[in-house]
């Protein structure tokens, strides 16, 4: 006969009063149950979810860790830096990451603007066909401190307009290197190339960029092979261009780093980028004032020539990449291969340049035992 | 076109463009260039260095002419002077008119331009 439940008694139930399996999980209230309630160890590990058990010893039998933690779930400071594989730290990088001089474009010591090809404005950076103009740009978006803008003449067939050459010995074989930038243009440029060339040949094809009219950051990741040992060229804004002419590039925050993420962009201070900078040109010229154009008297220095009307050279600021070419002109005057010899301009060439120093200017028909007055540049780039 | 400067046995290399001195150094890019324009326009690219001859008055004033002017008071009173004039003279006549000359491209300048390896440019 079955159960038809207890005869109307005052007396309470008790457990010998249900009958067994007669109570299923749909009948127990939520919290219902205290956990002093359960008997010892009444629970078997085949009951539990592994989902479940955050917090509870490792070591327990059939405990099976969960594949994620939600960040929150993480107690602060309970991860040590030995738990943390070197290969993981990919955002972490300390000083020095960024192997391109200027990437910034702080540094301008030829002049802030140019229309030529070659070196002539922005330090490190040359500029070659297809280029009609390069100057400062304004729209620091970003943080950026400065902006490279370069316009393009547009004429028809690929340009090469920029180049950047990092030296030798620099980068390294089988190493990962990542490098990045912000560019943007003045209308929307499909189909532009970027090229890494080294000493056997071009890297990696088709490093391609689609320039619009809002800054966006480029990053490109490649391995130097096991046989590149010189010179490392990047060629930027290649393109085929269509006639339409006047487009504007604007480039900023250029880095070169090791690994296979582009990090943050490495500020270095002005102070810094100059000097190295400086490894490839400097000059007698003030800050600000542009070689071949100032005629201020702040720019020259003075040597006092010997018997023969020679005179004396002059030390370079720290060493120079190699022996570099030397203009010399004359105080307040932009006439090239001149000096200042009492007063009256004299041809004068530098000679026995090292990469710390002139040793002498060599003064046709120099005043002897006098005043020379010139201002000087050299130039070791790549 | 380059116009050579000699010191000793040092050049410099005048690049005739912009008055540019460039120095004879392997890893001057300008270097680089005056061989590679030599190696493919040939030597007449190329001016050698000024030999300049000095004048008989230069050459009575050096060094190895007329003796300081405390040395002849003494050669008055020893009265040697006026043989000291006369034998600088007779070394120095006034046929020596002095001037500049330009000398031979030097050697080196084709052996290094054969060396050169022409690199494209951008």
């Amino acid at each position: 006969m079955p159960y038809v439940g207890r005869a109307p008694s005052a007396v309470p139930v008790t457990a010998d009063d249900i009958p067994a399996n007669s109570i299923d999980a749909s009948k127990i209230v939520d919290g219902s149950i205290e956990l002093a309630e359960i008997a010892d160890n009444s629970i078997t590990d085949a009951k539990l979810n592994s989902s479940k058990l955050d917090g509870i010893e490792t070591g327990a039998t059939n405990y099976t860790h969960p594949t994620t933690h939600a960040t929150a779930d993480i107690a602060d400071n309970a991860i040590t830096e030995a738990k943390i594989a070197d290969a993981a730290v990919v955002s972490l990088k300390s000083g020095r990451k960024n192997l391109i001089i200027n990437g910034g474009f702080d540094v301008w010591q030829r002049g802030t603007s140019q229309t030529g090809g070659g070196y002539q404005s922005v330090d490190r950076m040359k500029f070659s066909s297809g280029m009609q103009s390069v100057s400062k740009g304004s729209d620091l978006a970003n943080g950026f401190a400065n902006v490279l803008e370069v316009t393009l003449s547009e004429t028809t067939g690929w340009v090469y307009p920029t180049l950047y050459i990092i030296e030798g010995g620099t980068m390294l074989p089988n190493k990962t290197y990542t490098f990045s930038y912000y560019g943007k243009a003045s209308q929307n440029i499909t189909g532009m190339h970027g090229h890494f060339y080294t000493n056997v040949g071009q890297i990696t094809t088709g490093i391609s960029a689609s320039f619009t009219t809002s800054w966006v950051k480029y990053s490109y990741t490649f391995t130097m092979p096991s046989t590149y040992n010189g010179t490392f060229s990047i060629y930027l804004l290649n393109h085929n261009t269509t006639g339409t002419g006047g487009i504007t590039f604007s480039i900023a925050n250029m880095q070169m780093e090791e690994g296979s993420v582009a990090t943050d962009f490495e500020h270095r201070s002005y102070g810094e980028e100059l000097a190295l900078c400086q490894r490839y040109y400097q000059s007698s010229f003030k800050t600000g004032n542009v070689p071949g154009v100032s005629t201020d008297v702040l720019d020259a220095i003075h040597v006092v020539s010997w018997g023969d009307g020679n005179c004396m050279g002059f030390p370079f600021q720290g060493g120079m990449r190699a022996s570099p070419t030397v203009v010399l002109r004359a105080q307040g005057s932009t006439t090239v291969g001149q000096v200042s010899s009492s007063g009256t301009a004299r041809t004068a060439s530098a000679l026995n340049t090292g990469d710390k120093q002139v040793s002498f200017l060599q003064v046709i028909s120099g005043t002897a035992n006098t005043y020379n007055r010139f201002t000087w540049t050299a130039d070791a780039e790549l | 076109m380059y116009k050579l400067n000699k010191f000793e046995d040092s050049y410099s290399i005048q690049r005739l463009s912009d008055g540019a001195s460039i120095p004879q150094a392997e890893g001057n890019r300008d270097y680089q260039q005056f061989l590679q324009d030599v190696k493919v326009n040939g030597l007449t690219i190329v001016e050698g260095a000024d030999v300049i001859e000095p004048d008989y008055v230069a050459l009575r004033t050096g060094v190895d002419g007329y003796a300081p002017t405390g040395e002849q008071l003494g050669m008055i009173a020893d009265g040697t002077q006026e043989a000291h004039v006369a034998d600088v003279k007779t070394r120095f006549p006034k046929t020596i008119i002095g001037g500049t000359t330009i000398a031979d491209v030097p050697a080196w300048v084709q052996t290094e331009a054969d060396k050169a390896v022409l690199q494209e440019t951008i």
